[in-house]
């Protein structure tokens, strides 16, 4: 009985933890087509724009989506994905959330190296070092 | 009338914030909720969650929904399985 119990537990904490990969694959990739669509978002229709912000902004289904519209939930499915895809093209060509990304690992870089030096040095700054870090980011901003 | 619970995104253009709320399944686009119970902030690497578990759990046993966005925030935190075990408790006594 005992080591019945045990394979039970055993094997609900599998499923719990398959569950939870699962949901957190579908988290990033929300939050990645949130930051796609405040770069992108303008270049979408309207209809698309208004259906990304329910969905995305809002965290609407899609069906309640499509009650709102009166169609059907494979309709809005499409429209959405259609509407990612879109984005993704965007990115792949512009790379704007690349460079976004890239350049505020730098300035978090910076920032961390400056509060080190600061407590290190009794509150001295090297200004030359923020000097590089600065001329790297602007490098790339030009490339 | 059914009760959810959201995320709802607050934030500045590019700085992706969401309040964690319990809103009316009706009064969905102008945003009006009943109650703030926490929030996700992906400004700042890595993102902070925040829950207040005591009214997500309370919020659940009166019934209100959480989205799948929800409920994948909820189980990291453990609260989905918490209210699980609550249920269970709840149904045998």
């Amino acid at each position: 009985m005992f080591s019945l119990c045990c394979i039970i537990t055993h094997v609900s904490n599998i499923m719990i933890f398959g569950e939870k990969m699962l949901a957190d694959i579908g988290f990033e990739q929300r939050m990645r087509l949130v930051r796609l669509y405040d770069i992108y978002g303008g270049l979408l229709t309207d209809k698309q724009q208004r259906c990304m912000e329910m969905h995305f902004y809002n965290d609407l289904s899609l069906s309640e989506i499509a009650d709102e519209y009166g169609v059907s939930r494979q309709a809005i499915y499409d429209l959405i994905k259609r509407a990612g895809q879109i984005l993704e093209r965007y990115e792949n060509r512009l790379k704007m959330l690349e460079r976004d990304k890239e350049n505020s690992d730098m300035l978090l870089h910076a920032e961390e190296l400056l509060t080190d030096y600061i407590s290190d040095h009794n509150k001295t700054v090297n200004l030359e070092l923020i000097q590089t870090i600065l001329r790297e980011l602007n490098g790339k901003g030009r490339a | 009338m059914a009760v959810k619970i959201r995320l709802k995104r607050m934030g500045a253009k590019k700085n992706p914030f969401f309040r964690i709320v319990v809103a009316d399944s009706r009064a969905p686009r102008d945003g009006r909720f009943i109650e703030s119970i926490g929030y996700y902030d992906s400004t700042v690497q890595p993102a902070v969650v925040q829950i207040d578990e005591e009214k997500a759990l309370s919020w659940m046993s009166k019934g209100a929904q959480p989205t799948d966005t929800v409920k994948s925030l909820f189980s990291k935190d453990g609260i989905i399985a918490k209210y699980a075990e609550a249920k269970a408790k709840k149904s045998e006594a």
